[in-house]
């Protein structure tokens, strides 16, 4: 088991530096030049010369991906923002809190929600409880986000005042950031819950387990729930990827001060160290939780868990 | 007396595609989404991009049925108009991406190997970087534009594809009548493409439709962050982008693009789920 | 189980609701910290019922006579806090707050003293400036000579020393002497950004602490907190060298005056979420308001009593210039001028949004070196003649090939460009739009291919000073920005802007040949919009930029 987890470690750092390297060669060849991005349109060609060997641009590709590589995984250090002159690696450190403050809260919504809504709607298959919920599930998958998000602050943040409708001066600004972002996710997971619990509804040993005569709460809590968790899981998993990746959206949309909005506007200002700084925080980010995933799969499944024993 | 029916399986299939009332909906809603689309700007008398003046930022009237932008357009035009691009954004992107997994899937799954693991650790650092935060890396590198958009959004969604084609050709390849095929000589391509594919066709086929509306939702996200589509094209997300700064003195600026983007997605949506019904085997009658 | 699992649910998600609405009532009774609201500073603290919050316009004037808290909106991230840049990034509003310069501008653009009390002229090229004697920082660290030439070297070293062409070098003379060598007799223009727009610190300060998150300053107010992308707070610095000084320092601004306590700027990048924090009272100030929502804010609307609206011209303009490198408009000046007559500042301008006014000529009133007389005569700038463009237009090579036109992605040149690729579209011109960034489009633009026209703003301390970007040809080796080598352009372009003949006649001889070649289309100026609340009585305004912390307040 302990060699397995460390071989997949192993490959996530494969997987992350390569990851890194693709990142940085699509921002080195996106045009643009950050000497006059930091200078200015009408500056002569001497000073802009001298910029660019002030961030270290003016070396061949391998040389500047070499350093890259260096710096970032081996002293954690992303260099510094063109456009703002701020370490990468501290901006990051400074705007995780608010992204996550965002998206666990909205992964613990989505999975509480989404599965007891599932859950109820397995449970009153084809009745119009099942439908209605399914609707509404549906309704909330297709519209975007940031519209929702739009239709929320117009009514709870403008009109009714009842939440800040920007920024994070206090707790309740997260509020409706949350909710926003975890719409989606309940509407996803309690479809997911549903499917897979009906799946094993009609298996063969809840079928047995009724005919026994055990109580249909017993079936639900000690048959059902555990082997309906893992789909569930995988979506948990998924979801947070979402809403991690997600939250450029959600936080332009609330002025949110977190590492999506701080990837757009490096995006947007074609500043590459901040962009490879979060894409690869992203990916690292994403890397974990599929891990962290993989293994309470073996944890769940008494069949997985033989698997990994044996080493795979 | 009982008429015999004589069914085909394509009969068979819209069948059963159309029974239960939500497919039915997602059906006949989407069929008008883009009915409307296509025929709808003809017959409004108002063109895409007339500027009114005059009318900047009326709200819904008898004139205009959707009120005024902040240019004095149509917005129920524009909305028609734009659905074009949305739809056909949606359609190219799904379609493509599907078309890059399948075929990634089938040579991965079929040679197995070095082939396939060469092609799934590639999936996997692909993978590692989040779809939405891929688009709008590629969006920026390639630009603004329809075609710089459909790449933007095509290679997000090409790994999902490719994982789930393989794992399809994984299941198929031990069956006996790729054995056959390969016993008689066949040429690899054509044991793939002609053997293979039809059979595992079928799941992607349902995550396309719902991958429409994903990626509908999606081009109006890069839109509204300002990448994507270009002023004046009327795309639905870019129209949202526009109204956002005046959310509160016209609302109706982003209600009804915002309605549009969520009836075409509900109504793909519903229709990818009554399609994986109809398809599933299981419940065949 | 699932029943309790859902009536949990329920109960929770009702007390979150419950928690929103508690707290905004509390933020009226100011006993919430949290809440950063004005309403805080309210020493009797009303008690308001639940559901409304207090606004409040009373505070309270502490002993060192200052007002104690304002909090003002700001839309752009105020990023790093470093000596450099000082225009850019809403900058403007709060550096000159807590870094101070040689000297400073007046309305006029004289300077006047501000960290060095004079400068004599040795000779045409060489410049003795005097500092103050008694200029401590906020550390305490003295600022002598030495830390003028550190910190005009630093300013060098690192690349940031822009329009400093005419500075040879600087070198000490003695501790408050500094020497300014110039390679040839400085202009009035060319002081601008070495003299007004280099800020001074002290090398000990420098070397010990990241002045892009903690900065070190000689200025009245000191940064207390900055959380970039959020929020940064400056605190009246008591220490401020110049109530200390036994100098004689009255004829500086009063820039260099706290008048405030605290001064906090909140980024709030939405304007409709900056009016919502306007009309609860947690912003003072906001100055970006659009002109739709000014309404209630005006004589008239539900928060006139609390608040003020002041309109100003501003001194940046939109305008519009072509890539004289484009094969397919740089060489036909027929096309150029078809352009011109088809565009129609009117209808841009109202496309643009009630804060923009269309120009007639190239320059606004704002400019104290703009003659408005300018605006009688006519040209293609107040001219809109769909005939006499199409007759250009049949004169020129035009093949009806696409012109592309590059712009701000801002909202009101998306607008524009809109509006005239509508009219270019009337007379056959076929044009497309490409939005960029403010600063990538500086890239694009050093491009000579990839765009034909460029629609973007400008600004400067004077007209001629704003046309630096249009006219000068030393951006890119001989050639403009523009991508245009005329010599002729040159001369009468440094003509207007010497001393000596920077008057009406020169400066309009500049324009009136810029147009004669097609070379540049303005189009519209911005006003400007401030809203405030009114405890503020008068507003400081440093070169037209609103300066909060030493404005003056209600009882002051």
């Amino acid at each position: 088991m302990g060699r397995y987890i460390l071989k997949r470690l192993m490959t996530m750092i494969v997987i992350l530096v390569c990851a890194a390297i693709l990142v940085f060669t699509l921002m080195y060849f996106v045009p643009g030049d950050p000497a006059r991005l930091q200078l200015g349109v009408d500056i002569p060609e001497a000073i802009l010369q001298a910029k660019r060997h002030e961030l270290g641009i003016d070396t061949p590709y391998i040389v500047q991906l070499g350093k890259f590589l260096y710096n970032a995984f081996l002293r954690f250090d992303f260099g510094y923002s063109w456009k703002y002159g701020v370490s990468v690696m501290e901006e990051l450190i400074v705007r995780l809190p608010r992204t996550l403050m965002i998206g666990i809260p909205a992964m613990i919504l989505n999975v509480l929600i989404g599965t007891v809504l599932g859950i109820y709607s397995a449970i009153h298959e084809g009745k119009w409880q099942d439908s209605i919920t399914m609707v509404i599930a549906m309704v909330f998958v297709s519209a975007p986000n940031f519209w929702v998000a739009l239709m929320f602050i117009l009514l709870f943040a403008l009109k009714l005042n009842w939440v800040p409708a920007f920024g994070i001066e206090n707790l309740q600004s997260y509020l409706l950031p949350i909710i926003c972002s975890a719409l989606p996710g309940i509407a996803v997971n309690a479809r997911q819950a549903r499917s897979s619990m009906l799946e094993v509804v009609r298996a063969d040993y809840i079928t047995t387990a009724r005919a026994k005569g055990q109580k249909d709460r017993v079936i639900v809590r000690k048959h059902m729930l555990p082997n309906a968790m893992m789909p569930i899981i995988t979506g948990v998993a998924g979801g947070l990827c979402q809403l991690v990746a997600g939250s450029p959206v959600i936080e332009t949309v609330f002025s949110i001060p977190g590492v999506g909005a701080y990837m757009l506007s490096g995006v947007n200002l074609r500043d590459r160290p901040v962009v490879c700084g979060c894409v690869v925080f992203f990916a690292l980010f994403t890397s974990l939780v599929i891990l962290i995933m993989d293994l309470s799969y073996a944890f769940l499944d008494p069949r997985i868990k033989a698997q990994y024993a044996k080493g795979r | 007396m009982k008429k015999t029916e004589k069914t085909t399986y394509s009969l068979d299939f819209m069948r059963r595609l159309l029974k239960g009332w939500s497919s039915r909906l997602g059906f006949i809603l989407l069929a008008l989404i883009i009915l409307l689309c296509l025929f709808g700007p003809f017959l409004s008398p108002y063109g895409v991009n007339d500027i009114d003046l005059q009318n900047m930022y009326t709200g819904p009237c008898m004139a205009h049925w959707f009120g005024c932008d902040a240019m004095g357009r149509d917005i129920l035009t524009r909305l028609l108009y734009g659905g074009r691009y949305s739809l056909l954004l949606g359609l190219s992107s799904a379609l493509l991406a599907a078309v890059l997994g399948i075929i990634f899937g089938v040579v991965a799954g079929y040679f197995g190997g070095k082939i396939e693991a060469f092609i799934m650790r590639f999936m996997d650092i692909w993978s590692a970087l989040p779809g939405m935060l891929l688009c709008i890396m590629i969006s920026a590198f390639m630009g603004a534009g329809f075609f710089a958009t459909v790449i933007a959004l095509t290679v997000g969604n090409i790994p999902g594809g490719v994982r789930m084609t393989r794992g399809q050709v994984l299941a198929e390849r031990k069956k006996e009548y790729i054995e056959a095929a390969e016993s008689i000589n066949g040429s690899k391509m054509a044991i793939m493409f002609r053997h293979l594919l039809p059979n595992v066709v079928q799941p992607m086929i349902i995550i396309t439709t719902m991958s429409i509306g994903s990626m509908i939702t999606m081009a109006a996200s890069l839109s509204y962050i300002g990448l994507g589509i270009q002023p004046p094209t009327p795309e639905w997300g870019a129209m949202l982008a526009d109204g956002r700064v005046y959310i509160r003195n016209y609302p109706f600026l982003i209600t009804f693009p915002g309605l549009a983007i969520a009836l075409t997605v509900l109504a793909l949506n519903l229709l990818g789920d009554g399609l994986r019904d109809a398809l599933d085997p299981k419940l065949r009658d | 189980m699932k029943k309790a699992l859902r009536t949990t649910l329920v109960v929770l998600l009702v007390l979150c609701m419950l928690t929103g609405c508690s707290v905004t009532s509390g933020a009226g009774t100011g006993t919430e910290d949290n809440t950063k609201t004005a309403s805080s500073a309210v020493p009797d603290g009303t008690n308001v019922p639940a559901g409304e919050t207090a606004i409040t316009t009373e505070g309270s004037i502490n002993d060192a006579g200052r007002f104690d808290k304002v909090v003002v909106a700001v839309n752009a991230d105020p990023a790093d806090l470093l000596p450099c840049k000082p225009n850019g990034n809403g900058k403007p509003k709060f550096f000159w707050s807590i870094y101070e310069a040689l000297f400073d501008y007046d309305d006029e653009n004289n300077l006047v003293p501000s960290l060095a009390s004079g400068y004599t002229e040795e000779s045409d090229t060489v410049w003795n400036i005097k500092l103050f004697e008694e200029i401590y920082d906020s550390e305490g660290n003295h600022i002598t000579a030495d830390d003028v030439v550190y910190s005009v070297n630093w300013l060098i070293e690192t690349g940031n020393n822009i329009k400093y062409d005419v500075l040879d070098h600087v070198e000490k003379v003695d501790d408050y002497t500094v020497a300014y060598h110039w390679k040839e007799k400085p202009s009035a223009n060319q002081l601008e950004f070495i003299l007004v727009r280099t800020f001074i610190f002290s090398q000990t300060a420098f070397e010990n602490h990241n002045f892009a998150t903690e900065p070190v300053g000689t200025g009245p107010f000191v940064v207390s907190e900055f959380v970039s992308g959020s929020e940064l707070v400056l605190e009246a610095a008591d220490d401020y060298w110049a109530d200390k000084t036994s100098e004689d320092v009255s004829m500086r601004l009063g820039l260099h005056k706290a008048t405030v306590q605290t001064v906090e700027f909140k980024v709030i990048s939405e304007a409709s979420q900056a009016v919502v924090a306007l009309e609860m009272g947690t912003v003072d100030f906001c100055d970006y308001v659009t002109f739709s929502m000014l309404g209630e804010f005006e004589e008239g609307g539900s928060y006139s009593d609390q608040y003020k609206v002041d309109t100003n011209l501003s001194g940046d303009y939109y305008y519009m210039m072509p890539n004289m490198a484009s094969s397919v408009i740089g060489d036909d000046l027929n096309l150029r001028l078809a352009m011109y007559y088809a565009l129609d500042n009117n209808a841009i301008a109202t496309s643009m949004g009630s804060g923009y006014a269309p120009l007639k000529s190239l320059g606004t009133s704002y400019f104290y070196d703009f003659n408005p007389e300018w605006e009688e005569e006519a040209t293609y700038v107040n001219t809109y003649d769909m005939e006499l463009a199409k007759d250009y237009l049949s004169k020129s090579d035009y093949n009806g090939e696409e012109i592309v036109i590059v712009g701000l992605v801002n909202e009101e040149c998306k607008n524009a460009m809109t509006m005239m690729q509508s009219l270019l579209a009337q007379v056959g011109i076929k044009a497309s739009i490409q939005t960029y960034e403010e600063s990538l489009m500086n890239t694009i633009l050093a491009e000579q291919t990839g765009w034909d026209f460029v629609v973007t703003r400008l600004g400067g301390s004077t007209l001629v000073a704003s046309w630096n970007t249009l006219f000068n040809n030393d951006v890119h080796d001989g050639k403009t920005t523009n991508w245009l080598a005329d010599q002729k352009l040159q001369e009468l372009y440094e003509t207007s802007l010497a001393d000596e003949t920077h008057d009406d006649e020169h400066v309009k001889a500049c324009m009136d040949y810029a147009f004669s070649i097609g070379d540049v289309y303005p189009i519209s100026g911005m006003a400007s919009s401030i809203v405030y609340n009114r405890k503020i009585e008068e507003i400081y305004y440093r070169e037209g930029y609103v300066t909060v912390g030493s404005s003056r307040y209600v009882g002051q």
